[in-house]
């Protein structure tokens, strides 16, 4: 063995504590991460992801991307509820602040792979804090179960995301089945009100309104997505001109006004009394943040469009589906207060 | 003056175009048939009735009836206040009052999703920024204008950051999204009723400023000039501020953020009148509601979505700004 070859193996031996305890894995972007062994820590550098990590694996979070409200707090796990806010990445709030996140040490960041945002520079800033980055896909319900799935090889938690992930598969499935050959004709007309004057809205073919589509309804703001933050301002004779039968409200106070508001009277769903307020806690059903809270979200939906092809336990759904994903155990009058009912 | 007299009547045309247009496709017909049925002279199947009136009374009328009355506000305070500052630059927001009037509303929409509670905090702050730039302005003895302007850039700072505050602590997937689409300025939200509230002091300012205007023009030879014509020079500053002030946060509290058009307007008007306050600012109120009516058409009939009615200022203020830019000049050195 000529002496370079010796030095070689010495400095293998060296490298070779340092190289046992980390692999090389391809996340959901094909990029090649270097990963620590074991993950113990993970920060989500938006809401999306962080509420991947609540579902799959709560005690490896490391904080939150915006506090929870109180309201919102009583539906939380406990040692979730009380972490702190350490900002989002991406998107809009509070922006993070690099020196606190690393000081918290965290084996990886978990971040969105969204078209919306340059994840490039997300992983620039990241390696800057000599952070790991895996890209995760969640764009489309569909995407849940894969990245359940990615998301529990990466944790050792292959069970509980396989569970998780079938959840999500077959609530898109069962949903599917029900109303899925409904003619484009038939479907039931939807505006999706956003913002406390109920006049922003998200086109159907953004990532915002998916559930309404998947739900068989049909949106009736028809156009591409322009940005990541959507909620786009709309006119109330445009809504007029649409006559959507169900309004879809994200604001609490608009869905409580607006069926007794005299300027809305000639909007059909608002005259019926068609209108539903989207619930809110802790995460929301539908959208702002988007989750695998959709799983439930779609379902509550089609029940709600087509009672009779998609007849559904609301309740029973409700509490498996919050103890299953959320980790908390909730009463019926839970459920009422989640619905907006009380 | 004649050219005074062309405006009401180029006002009252574009209300009743931004009236029969919109996202709702209805025919002159229809209007006309409307019309005819409220003044009882052609009956109208009733459901027919009830979706015109809805329509063209309480979703247009409001919309367009705000345009003028915002309109008029910010292009009577803009001409006022650059007769006041004697600079052809100035802008309502000059003491501050955009900073303060963002803040309270961003702070209404923080702590209560309800449209009273937002307009009624926009105005009471922006009113708040001015009188603080004005004290600050006071602070060392009577103040020269140039003070008054850093006051003013105080003020609209330290308001500016306290908005920041609230951006920052609002909720991002809701109360932040609108709080930015608030900023940009919107007359969507507008009813019938604010607009009836809003719509007596506005006059009212415009009207007593326009009075003003004759002691303006005195003043544009100085202020010791001015005082030996008898004009009460600290008195009227201060008045025309403060009317200024109170119009144009109550424009701010109605619609958001409409940036431009106090600033555009008046150039503009001076150029068809020339520099004479007394008939200057009577004549940049009837055209800033022009122009914000024809404006408000635009954004909520270039697309499904609205655009924001401050981008539409902004995008049309600009090149009217540098097209009559050569001209204004030759009226102010």
């Amino acid at each position: 063995m000529n002496r370079f070859a010796r030095l070689l193996l010495a400095i293998l031996s060296f490298a070779t504590p340092c190289l046992a305890s980390a692999r090389e894995i391809v996340d959901m972007a094909g990029r090649h991460v270097a990963i620590p062994d074991k993950i113990a820590r993970v920060y989500g550098s938006s809401p999306p992801a962080t509420l991947m990590i609540y579902a799959l694996a709560p005690e490896m979070m490391i904080g939150l991307n915006t506090p929870y409200l109180v309201g919102e707090k009583s539906y939380l796990r406990k040692e979730a509820a009380n972490l702190p806010a350490l900002g989002s990445q991406a998107g809009f709030g509070r922006t993070l602040n690099p020196e606190e996140v690393m000081s918290r040490h965290p084996d990886v960041v978990i971040a969105w792979l969204d078209r919306f945002v340059d994840s490039a520079k997300a992983e620039s800033s990241f390696s800057k804090m000599g952070l790991p980055v895996v890209f995760v896909k969640l764009d489309t319900l569909a995407d849940y179960p894969a990245t359940f799935r990615f998301l529990g090889d990466l944790f050792g938690k292959k069970e509980k995301a396989e569970a998780l992930a079938a959840y999500v598969e077959d609530a898109q499935a069962g949903v599917k089945r029900a109303v899925g050959d409904i003619p484009a004709a038939e479907k039931l007309r939807v505006y999706y009100a956003e913002s406390p004057d109920g006049l922003a809205t998200d086109c159907d073919k953004s990532f915002h309104a998916e559930p309404i589509v998947l739900a068989g309804g049909d949106n009736v703001y028809h156009c591409g997505q322009a940005n990541h933050m959507g909620m786009e301002k709309i006119a109330l004779e445009q809504i007029v001109a649409f006559r959507p039968e169900i309004i879809l409200a994200q604001d609490r106070s608009f869905a409580g006004r607006v069926m007794t508001n005299p300027f809305w009277r000639n909007v059909p769903a608002a005259k019926d009394g068609k209108v539903f307020y989207i619930p809110h806690e802790p995460f929301n059903w539908l959208d702002r943040p988007p989750s695998y809270m959709r799983a439930l979200g779609i379902q509550w939906l089609a029940n709600l469009f087509y009672p009779n092809r998609f007849p559904l336990d609301l309740k029973a759904e409700t509490k498996k589906f919050y103890s299953f994903f959320l980790g908390v155990e909730i009463d019926d009058a839970d459920v009422d207060r989640i619905l907006g009912k009380n | 003056m004649s050219r005074l007299y062309l405006l009401p009547p180029l006002l009252a045309a574009a209300m009743l175009f931004a009236l029969g247009v919109g996202r709702y496709p209805l025919p002159p017909g229809e209007i006309l048939a409307y019309a005819g049925s409220a003044l009882g002279v052609v009956e109208l199947p009733p459901e027919r009735a009830d979706l015109l009136r809805n329509l063209i009374v309480e979703i247009r009328l409001p919309r367009v009836l705000g345009a003028a009355l915002i309109g008029a506000a910010l292009s009577a305070s803009g001409a006022a206040f650059q007769a006041v500052f004697r600079n052809p630059l100035v802008s309502p927001g000059i003491l501050g009052v955009l900073g303060g009037a963002s803040f309270g509303a961003a702070l209404g929409i923080l702590v209560s999703g309800n449209w009273f509670v937002v307009q009624f905090a926009a105005f009471g702050m922006g009113v708040a920024a001015v009188a603080t730039g004005v004290l600050i302005a006071n602070l060392y003895g009577a103040p020269s204008i140039i003070v008054l302007v850093l006051g003013g850039m105080i003020s609209g700072a330290f308001f500016n950051a306290l908005l920041s505050i609230v951006k920052y602590a609002a909720d991002p997937a809701d109360r932040l999204p609108t709080i930015v689409y608030w900023l940009m300025g919107s007359l969507g939200g507008l009813e019938l009723a604010q607009v009836a509230y809003a719509a007596a002091p506005i006059l009212a300012g415009v009207t007593l400023l326009s009075l003003f205007g004759r002691a303006l023009d005195a003043m544009t030879m100085g202020d010791d000039e001015a005082a030996s014509l008898g004009v009460p020079v600290h008195a009227l500053r201060y008045g025309v501020i403060g009317l200024a002030t109170l119009i144009s946060s109550l424009s701010v509290a109605l619609a958001g953020m409409i940036g431009w058009i106090g600033l555009v307007v008046p150039h503009i008007a001076r150029l068809m009148i020339g520099p004479l306050n007394r008939r200057l600012i009577p004549a940049s109120a009837l055209l800033g509601a022009t122009f914000l009516i024809l404006a408000d058409c635009l954004s909520r009939n270039i697309a499904y979505a609205e655009a924001p009615i401050g981008v539409v200022t902004e995008l049309l203020g600009v090149p009217a700004f540098v097209l009559v830019l050569r001209h204004a000049r030759r009226g102010w050195v």
